[in-house]
């Protein structure tokens, strides 16, 4: 529990650094979501079930961004079940969780999954959204394997961090 | 393999995508207030936004001008720290000269139309893998904005307010798929929806299909009733592209806004009702057609050629 409770802090300064900082960076094609990668990361070295309820939270706290227009909900039915999958590959893959080159690879296959899974449930519940998933995902999916090789290091440490809290207090 | 403990975490995933429908349908429904709730959101994240805020602003003219800095790296790295501190306020002095243009132009343009406004600052954006076209703005209810109020910047029409809490309010851009607005065309004065399309350019739909478009022609926003959401004659966009299918009941074109969205730094908020509609007045001068240009070429006349000359020639 006290796991969970170290993630929310770290993924409202995620949020928070994304609305202030990345967003208003006018990056070529689209910007790149630190939110998103920093929650798939840390759902790929979590335990699975751990994985889910982060990615839950993770999501609640997307659709309840002061920035966003959508359903509330969305965000935390596509990052549940997504953060569960990235997590359970990372249950298969054990030994070579930690090379930066598995995670930048995960991170971005997840991140396609998700904007995908966004895009067809927007599509099931006739949703509207603000921007076509054709403008958006190229540039998302760019940025996110320049940058998530950077943030690995900050994300494995912290998570090792979180992993050591976890193991001692339970 | 399913281990008890896999089993147990399936079971406790679907528990969460249940939870996470039930939400969805209860928001569908209309009976979660999603406004408060993002209003205690926005309450949690503004002490870390405001500190991400303190060090981006300065930094945000460095990243404009990063293509420059590859050509003398090395002489710009020197000169940098040697004048470290003096750059520092260069740059926050370039900062504040651009949002003091960008804001003599708002109040420019909010004077010409008659329009009592409150000068804003963006302070955060909704992120493309939001999927939303939003922006937030650092004044809020106890400056006078509330919800449905017309956002312009020097150019124009820049969105609506679409929350506002006591500080800050959010405000949904032109170019977001719900955007709808009302427009009137400069001098025919034929009445149109614009919406947003998610990409760069508007779409346009005229009820009138026998009314003549044509690329190039300007529009200003029609106004609400109460001037809200939106007040009357704020410039809105050219028309960049007729659809010319003329089996439909109404006529349809692409319009290309006058507001650069993904450079907001200073707008303003429309607070108070608009009395006198200044029509097509805020539109920019119109573009003058080219002029070919015409080529004036003097001739003095020679001189009768003398006989003697004409009879050498011959």
């Amino acid at each position: 529990m006290r796991k969970t409770l170290l993630f929310l802090p770290i993924a409202l300064v995620a949020l928070a650094l994304q609305n202030a900082v990345v967003a208003r960076i006018p990056f070529p094609f689209a910007d790149p979501s630190i939110f998103l990668i920093v929650i798939l990361a840390w759902a790929f070295l979590e335990d699975p079930e751990f994985a889910a309820l982060q990615g839950f939270i993770a999501g609640l706290l997307l659709d309840l961004n002061p920035l966003s227009v959508g359903l509330i909900g969305h965000w935390a039915f596509v990052l549940a079940a997504v953060c569960y999958g990235t997590s359970e590959m990372g249950v298969q893959l054990r030994s070579s969780r930690r090379a930066p080159l598995t995670l930048t690879v995960t991170v971005t296959g997840a991140l396609l999954i998700s904007l995908i899974l966004f895009a067809i449930t927007s599509w099931l519940i006739s949703a509207e959204q603000g921007l076509s998933f054709s403008r958006t995902t190229p540039g998302v999916l760019l940025w996110s394997a320049l940058i998530t090789p950077l943030l690995s290091p900050l994300i494995i440490r912290m998570s090792r961090f979180a992993q050591g809290i976890g193991a001692r207090n339970g | 393999m399913a281990t008890p403990d896999k089993s147990r975490s399936r079971f406790f995933l679907i528990a969460l995508l249940v939870t996470a429908l039930i939400i969805v349908t209860l928001d569908l429904r209309g009976s979660v207030p999603g406004q408060t709730f993002r209003g205690i959101t926005n309450t949690v994240l503004a002490p870390f936004q405001s500190f991400f805020r303190f060090f981006y602003d300065p930094i945000s003219n460095f990243i404009s001008e990063a293509s420059n800095l590859g050509r003398s790296a090395d002489k710009i790295n020197e000169l940098e720290e040697r004048n470290a501190k003096l750059e520092e306020e260069l740059s926050r002095f370039k900062v504040a000269t651009r949002e003091l243009e960008q804001l003599k132009d708002v109040l420019d343009l909010a004077a010409a139309g008659r329009y009592k406004s409150v000068p804003a600052r963006v302070i955060a954006a909704g992120s493309a893998a939001g999927f939303s076209r939003t922006i937030e703005l650092d004044v809020g209810a106890r400056d006078g904005v509330a919800t449905d109020m017309t956002v312009i910047s020097g150019a124009g029409l820049v969105g609506r307010v679409i929350s506002a809490s006591e500080s800050t309010s959010i405000a949904l851009l032109l170019d977001d798929e719900t955007f709808k607005a009302g427009i009137r065309m400069e001098s025919s004065g034929i009445l149109g929806v614009i919406s947003g399309t998610g990409n760069s350019q508007l779409s346009l739909t005229l009820f009138d299909s026998s009314s003549e478009l044509n690329a190039g022609d300007r529009m200003v926003a029609r106004g609400s009733s109460n001037s809200r959401p939106f007040v009357p004659g704020v410039p809105v966009g050219t028309i960049t592209s007729v659809d010319q299918n003329s089996g439909k009941l109404t006529k349809t074109a692409l319009v290309r806004p006058f507001v650069n969205l993904n450079s907001l730094e200073v707008v303003a908020v429309v607070t108070g009702k608009v009395r006198v509609n200044p029509r097509d007045s805020l539109l920019p001068p119109a573009p003058k057609p080219t002029p070919t240009p015409t080529v004036t070429v003097y001739i003095t006349p020679t001189p009768e050629p003398s006989p003697t000359k004409s009879k050498k020639a011959n």
